[in-house]
């Protein structure tokens, strides 16, 4: 235990005096700072148009809810997910069922959006997701492989030290240094958001935040082990690093989209405008004759798209960075199935409404524990490849040459 | 001598593991992500079918009207705005026009998870692989004593360089050129992609673009390689180069212009529209009421033709109101949401990508510019169709066009699309600092590597 302890404090000794860690540091705490700042001003806007949308609606409009809009939500600033397309005012005609399902997202809604479609939205989830990930396996890469070139290794080794017991202590030196890199970042940004964002946090706010960042700490290491695992493979640094980021670029640049677009072409959907005209030619006699078969039309649909989000999901978790965005924006309340329940919200109303039982559209945001319980999934799987590559460094080390 | 370091060159690239990552990277990305898009770009002409046919499209002969543009054809190597560019644009005479459709029921995961085309291949994957072609290029030969001996013949220094650089930049398009020629053949084969002359014009220049983009990288790891003394700390800096100019520069520039340049939120402008309107409402509103007098006092009783003519009295109004004063709100909106775009263009010019992301996406008729473009065509469109419409009633007296949309009033909807030669002359600034960028790298890399020990 006591050779444990030396073996990790010489690993973080030797990390925090280098040049790359430092990097680290400063570059986390440019990129995080800068991003909640925009970020926050991002939300703010958003919160902005939603207020004024609230405010400007007729006596009516309010009782009747035909103009709504998802609210805003405050973690959005960390991981905006969906939360932006979502929060764009709709509208539910008298003839909806007869068009397109559910509400009619207003046509200019969107304005001056554009510029943000070109590029990603860099949330604390995408840098974390992106930036840090690369960083992480820069930071590993050559554990093993570069103490091997430089004849440290075979010099460790001829100590009583155990192969596991050595491999143990550079992934947990080298893994806290990589936090201690990042606290400084992470704490001033939430210093922002309390002290200068008027963003308002609540218990269950910060409970999720703190389940996003342990999230990233999870998601992190997969990237710092799987760095950990290459070094173990091949005997010099160079061969880690090009092995290392084509792994890398596979995983996080390639697999999620390519997923996603796979599932596109798989199972395709019809737009919901030329639905909405199927629906036209199916109708025949009153309205209130053929609204539940409309109805049911609806669900078909939904159940359609549905399943098409649902395959593109599971595709893209093949890669750890989808199953991180996917549980991140759960946290924050702006992921899809936040998103699916508002517009199950939004539809059983309006049904019930259009039934005659009146009632004011109160949305309700899926409490913290199911949010917990939704993204179980992606958790497990970030754990499982964290243990599967540290397995496989494991294994891999056992073998090693190390002379 | 120089042809003979860069054979050199290319054959110690060709032996080294990263040049088939890199064929197999180009491979497992760009031909697939073509394909995906292929289809899906096929997908799209037969769901939408008439509804994205060029021009106005007035499926009932009703108050509803649609005017639509084509589904521009290089979305297949650039998505640019993807789902966010507008294809087609809804309009009544008197309300109208909206831009943009956004879904309700959707799959939300495009909006987490956007396309991968070619343009991001070779922004985020190239411009890494480019890195990794090139960081040990003089650090690493200097590290493992082979420097000194190849300088011990009769090089010059910049002989050197020039064959470093062209060395790798050969042997890394050489590593692409099989996933190219996928592409393309995706392309020509594909039976929903039916590229015309200029298409594959600009398919070229964007092939051009790519390479630019890539030499610049190449040339940008080929001066950290010689300012640096051990490959690892090329590494190290190149990591952090990239970082920014791939990861962060595209991505923040839009949202620090849209701080430094704040334009109206969309609710201001809509405040503006309902104040200038509320005034002439009420007056309008009190025509109606006369018209209603003069003709019985009782709106119920009163004839069809009367009837539609008390409504065409607000309809019309609506209608020159719509193509006057409202337009011109919107397009000093429109005006403002360019000069966001421009200041984050500007921003954004530090960064390689970013400048042949946003090049890219002109090139491809998907980007800002041309959402801009159908825009100004649209309100354009509507202000000729109102001047027809007014000249119609004023000659023949019928004001039943104002809500059954007669189709031969309409003018011919113009889009401006610029042919490829005006987009690169129009852009050509752009691409000057492209080559300006790989031609400072050089010289920084010349200028290091004379001055440094061996």
């Amino acid at each position: 235990m006591r050779l444990l302890r030396t073996l990790i404090q010489r690993e973080l000794l030797e990390n925090l005096t280098s040049v790359r860690y430092v990097l680290t540091s400063i570059l986390c705490l440019a990129l995080c700072i800068t991003s909640i700042v925009l970020m926050s001003d991002d939300y703010r806007r958003r919160r902005a148009r939603y207020n004024v949308l609230m405010s400007d609606m007729t006596e009516e409009e309010l009782k009747r809810s035909l103009r709504f809009a998802k609210q805003p939500q405050p973690l959005s600033v960390i991981a905006r997910g969906v939360d932006e397309v979502m929060g764009r005012p709709a509208r539910i005609h008298g003839w909806q069922p007869e068009e397109e399902p559910i509400a009619h997202v207003d046509g200019r809604s969107a304005e001056g959006q554009h510029l943000f479609d070109l590029f990603t939205i860099p949330d604390f989830v995408y840098i974390v997701g992106l930036v840090l990930s690369a960083f992480a396996i820069f930071l590993s890469f050559g554990t093993i492989c570069g103490e091997k070139q430089t004849h440290t290794l075979s010099l460790l080794m001829s100590h009583p030290i155990r192969r596991s017991t050595l491999l143990f202590a550079k992934w947990m030196g080298g893994y806290i240094s990589l936090l201690i890199s990042l606290c400084p970042a992470i704490l001033l940004m939430l210093a922002f958001l309390t002290a200068f964002s008027d963003i308002p946090l609540q218990t269950a706010h910060w409970i999720r935040l703190l389940g996003i960042m342990a999230l990233s700490f999870v998601y992190l290491l997969i990237f710092f082990t799987l760095g950990l695992f290459t070094s173990t493979v091949v005997h010099r640094p160079a061969t880690a690093l090009i092995l290392v980021l084509f792994v890398w670029a596979v995983w996080v640049l390639g697999m999620p989209r390519i997923g996603c677009s796979v599932a596109k072409g798989l199972r395709p959907i019809q737009p919901n405008f030329t639905f909405g005209l199927q629906k036209r030619a199916v109708r025949q006699g009153s309205f209130e004759e053929f609204r539940e078969l409309l109805w049911n039309m609806d669900d078909e649909y939904i159940a359609t798209v549905d399943a098409q989000t649902r395959m593109g999901q599971n595709l893209s978790r093949l890669s750890p960075l989808a199953s991180y965005v996917y549980a991140s924006s759960t946290l924050a309340q702006t992921g899809i199935v936040d998103a699916q329940c508002f517009r199950r919200q939004v539809a059983d109303w309006d049904r019930e409404r259009r039934r005659d039982r009146y009632s004011l559209l109160s949305l309700r945001a899926l409490p913290t524990a199911q949010s917990f319980l939704e993204m179980t999934t992606d958790l497990i799987l970030l754990l499982s490849w964290n243990v599967l590559l540290f397995a496989g460094a494991h294994v891999a080390f056992l073998r090693y040459d190390v002379r | 001598m120089l042809w003979t370091l860069v054979r050199k060159e290319i054959f110690g690239q060709l032996l080294n593991v990263r040049f088939y990552i890199s064929f197999a990277l180009a491979c497992l990305f760009l031909v697939p992500a073509t394909y995906i898009l292929a289809n899906d770009y096929g997908w799209m002409h037969t769901e939408y079918g008439p509804y994205l046919t060029e021009g106005l499209y007035n499926p009932w002969g009703l108050e509803r009207f649609w005017v639509n543009r084509q589904i521009p054809p290089l979305r297949v190597l650039a998505t640019g705005l993807d789902e966010s560019l507008t294809l087609r644009s809804h309009n009544t005479v008197s309300d109208g026009p909206d831009f943009g459709e956004s879904q309700f029921v959707h799959n939300p995961l495009s909006d987490i998870l956007p396309h991968l085309d070619f343009v991001f291949f070779v922004n985020m994957v190239g411009s890494l692989l480019a890195f990794a072609f090139t960081y040990d290029a003089v650090s690493g030969e200097r590290q493992r004593g082979i420097l000194r001996l190849t300088m011990a013949n009769s090089i010059s220094r910049a002989v050197l360089i020039l064959s470093k650089f062209l060395g790798s930049y050969l042997s890394f398009v050489i590593s692409l050129l099989p996933a190219l020629i996928g592409v393309v053949l995706v392309l020509s084969v594909h039976p929903d992609v039916g590229f015309g002359v200029s298409d594959w014009k600009a398919t070229l220049w964007l092939f051009v673009l790519a390479l630019l983009n890539i030499g610049v990288f190449v040339m940008l790891g080929i001066f950290a390689s010689c300012v640096t003394r051990e490959p690892k700390t090329t590494l190290t800096a190149l990591m952090t180069i990239w970082v920014l100019l791939v990861l962060v520069v595209p991505n923040f520039s839009p949202f620090l212009a849209a701080k430094l340049h704040p334009i109206p939120a969309l609710h201001q402008v809509h405040e503006r529209i309902k104040s200038l309107s509320s005034s002439r409402d009420d007056e309008v509103r009190k025509e109606q009421e006369e018209y209603v007098k003069a003709h019985g006092g009782d709106h119920g009783s009163m004839s069809q033709q009367e009837k539609d003519e008390h409504g065409a009295i607000w309809l019309e109004y609506r209608m020159n109101l719509q193509v006057k004063e409202l337009t011109q709100v919107w397009e000093a909106f429109f005006n403002e949401m360019e000069a966001q775009a421009k200041l984050a263009r500007y921003l954004s010019l530090i960064s390689p990508s970013a400048i042949t992301t946003y090049l890219a996406s002109d090139l491809s008729h998907t980007g800002i510019e041309s959402e801009h473009a159908f825009r100004f065509a649209i309100i354009r469109f509507r202000r000729e169709f109102a001047a027809n419409l007014t000249r119609y009633m004023q000659q023949t007296g019928d004001k039943t066009k104002l809500w059954f949309v007669d189709n031969k009033l309409a003018p011919a909807f113009v889009l401006p699309r610029p042919t490829i030669s005006q987009v690169i002359s129009t852009h050509l600034p752009q691409f000057i600092v492209l080559v300006l960028y790989g031609f400072l790298c050089f010289c920084g890399a010349q200028i290091t590597f004379i001055r440094s020990a061996i």
